[in-house]
């Protein structure tokens, strides 16, 4: 598995998509920052008024930032082609799966990649937009510490909720051999649960709607300390999905 | 590379497969031992391509038995790693170039040998193109880097599905070359199917004939040959003094056919050193002919055999 996260770093590293990825992750946190814009799926334009009336600051850019983060899960969705859709599109699993590795092996190595992948990336978007905000003469907000501390907890939050829409495209993919239904369901996801939720009184949505948990925390309508349904949920997901995945995998006429 | 010492590389054992109403395999066994180029034939849908998937577990296998370097189908561990595989189409990732997509394939399988990417591609003649993108490749080149993906590990076992196809004449001679390095050089063992039947019967030393599914006959290549009489036949005035001498200089396999024919079937001597050998021998020697056996007749027979048989 650790060969395999090795080789996919090696190829990414070698792939022209991979730094159009980082260039539109700093490009997006850049025009966020720099043109004090917020937006994102299921904001409502009261919390946009609210963030572009505001005197903007270090933190009121990564908070806007989170705001916006459904637009980091569309651009992270190549990477999802890069890493494991390719594989399928190219059949180059074959060459994969023949080297040894075992099903579960393949999937989980495929999945720590994007995850790292996607922490790096989440991390580049939040670091451009505190390097923005300084080059803009913008002053913190907050103290150092604090600053630090969003910065951390909205990159792993992100990072991993992201993730775990991942997983789920890679089930999907898995099951219907096709890289396209894969990615329209991973960016349909945040969509149909923003949807969903405004039509129905479905409470239990909130736990499955993955990019709206760190919004909730940069509105303030979840504390810290409510997360844990949160985390258990996805926990759960990605267990399913990636031990699911390995199954059929197993099972699949390759 | 690990020798293997034992005997069978890959053993199936009633193997069937069906998909929805298809039977592509029938209760198929077969064994592959070290050493051996062992050629499967069949015509489209026979199952060659099935049986292969079955083998490196990109099919499921549920009927049957299959056992590759000694350790059982699913419960794989080495055997994997030591087995090379063109499955269907050589493939690559189309923007990596082709030194690229060997040290990603080296980075999978934990190999850090410093000489050992310009071994392979020297190996398989792709030095000159190590920094074209495999997208850029022409179909032989792509073959030969599916080869050269293969072997990097330095397997054991290496299966191959259909490897000439397309390939143009300059390009089936030098694969049938490599191939043959492969097994001789490096002792490796070859699964090889084809239905350029007479490709396969210059490389292969047994053969594997499957037909709708079923396999029909197992044949090495020495029972070939004396079921097509080929080989080198030897017209001469005395055959039984002939025969002595042949004994005598240990000149291969052969067989009297009549009181003035002889057929040698595998020597390692030339065609005139038999002749100078029989000459020294007071043997006069009236003829020497290459008699060609032909893989294709045998099969067309043999299939024609089983298909009426189930008429």
């Amino acid at each position: 598995m650790f060969n395999q996260i090795k080789a996919d770093s090696y190829r990414q590293l070698h792939t022209r998509g991979s730094y159009i990825i980082l260039a539109l992750t700093v490009l997006l946190s850049v025009l966020i920052t720099a043109f004090e814009s917020t937006g994102g799926i299921m904001i409502n334009a009261d919390t946009m008024q609210e963030f572009e009336g505001s005197r903007w600051s270090v933190m009121t850019g990564l908070k806007s930032a989170t705001l916006s983060s459904t637009m980091l899960l569309y651009i992270d969705i190549a990477l999802f082609v890069i890493v494991i859709g390719q594989e399928f599109s190219k059949k180059t699993y074959k060459n994969t799966l023949i080297s040894g590795i075992s099903r579960i092996g393949f999937i989980l190595g495929k999945f720590v990649t994007m995850l790292l992948d996607i922490l790096f990336l989440t991390l580049i978007f939040y670091g451009v937009v505190i390097l923005t905000s300084l080059l803009a003469g913008r002053d913190g907000g907050a103290s150092l510490m604090s600053l630090v501390r969003t910065l951390g907890l909205m990159t792993v939050t992100i990072g991993f909720f992201i993730s775990v829409i991942f997983s789920i495209g890679v089930i999907v993919l898995v099951l219907a051999n096709s890289v396209v239904t894969a990615t329209i369901c991973m960016a349909l996801w945040p969509i149909l649960i923003a949807i969903l939720s405004n039509f129905t009184s479905w409470r239990w949505l909130r736990y499955i709607n993955f990019t709206g948990v760190a919004q909730q925390i940069t509105l303030g309508t979840l504390k810290i300390d409510a997360l844990w349904p949160y985390i258990g949920v996805s926990f759960g997901v990605l267990i399913l999905t990636i031990v699911g995945s390995a199954l059929i995998i197993q099972r699949k006429e390759l | 590379m690990t020798t293997i010492m034992s005997e069978d590389v890959l053993t199936i054992t009633n193997v069937s497969k069906r998909f929805g109403n298809f039977q592509a395999l029938d209760d198929v066994s077969l064994t592959v031992k070290s050493g051996d180029i062992y050629g499967l034939l069949g015509e489209n849908g026979a199952g060659k391509t099935t049986l292969m998937r079955l083998i490196t577990g990109l099919s499921f296998l549920k009927q049957g038995k299959i056992v590759l370097l000694g350790e059982q189908s699913g419960h794989y561990q080495q055997a994997l790693r030591r087995t090379g595989a063109i499955i269907e189409n050589p493939t690559a990732f189309p923007e990596l170039t082709v030194n690229q997509n060997l040290k990603l394939c080296a980075i999978q399988h934990g190999i850090s040998e410093p000489n050992l990417l310009a071994d392979v591609l020297d190996f398989v003649g792709l030095t000159a193109k190590q920094s074209t993108k495999a997208s850029h490749l022409s179909l032989g080149q792509r073959q030969r880097l599916g080869l050269a993906l293969a072997t990097l590990p330095r397997p054991d076992f290496l299966i191959l599905d259909e490897p000439i196809n397309g390939l143009d004449p300059n390009g089936i001679i030098e694969f049938r070359k490599l191939i043959k390095q492969l097994n001789e050089e490096r002792h490796t063992t070859i699964l090889i199917s084809s239905h350029i039947l007479s490709e396969l019967y210059q490389v292969s030393n047994r053969f594997g004939i499957l037909h709708r599914g079923r396999l029909i006959k197992q044949v090495t290549k020495s029972e070939l040959d004396a079921a097509n009489q080929s080989g080198l036949e030897i017209t001469v005035d005395q055959v039984a003094v002939a025969g002595q001498v042949l004994d005598h200089e240990v000149a291969g396999d052969f067989e009297i056919l009549d009181e003035h024919h002889l057929i040698i079937r595998h020597s390692s001597l030339s065609a005139a050193k038999i002749n100078q050998l029989l000459v020294q021998g007071g043997v006069s020697v009236n003829q020497i002919v290459q008699r060609e056996g032909s893989l294709e007749e045998y099969y067309t027979s043999l299939v024609a055999r089983e298909d009426q048989h189930h008429v």
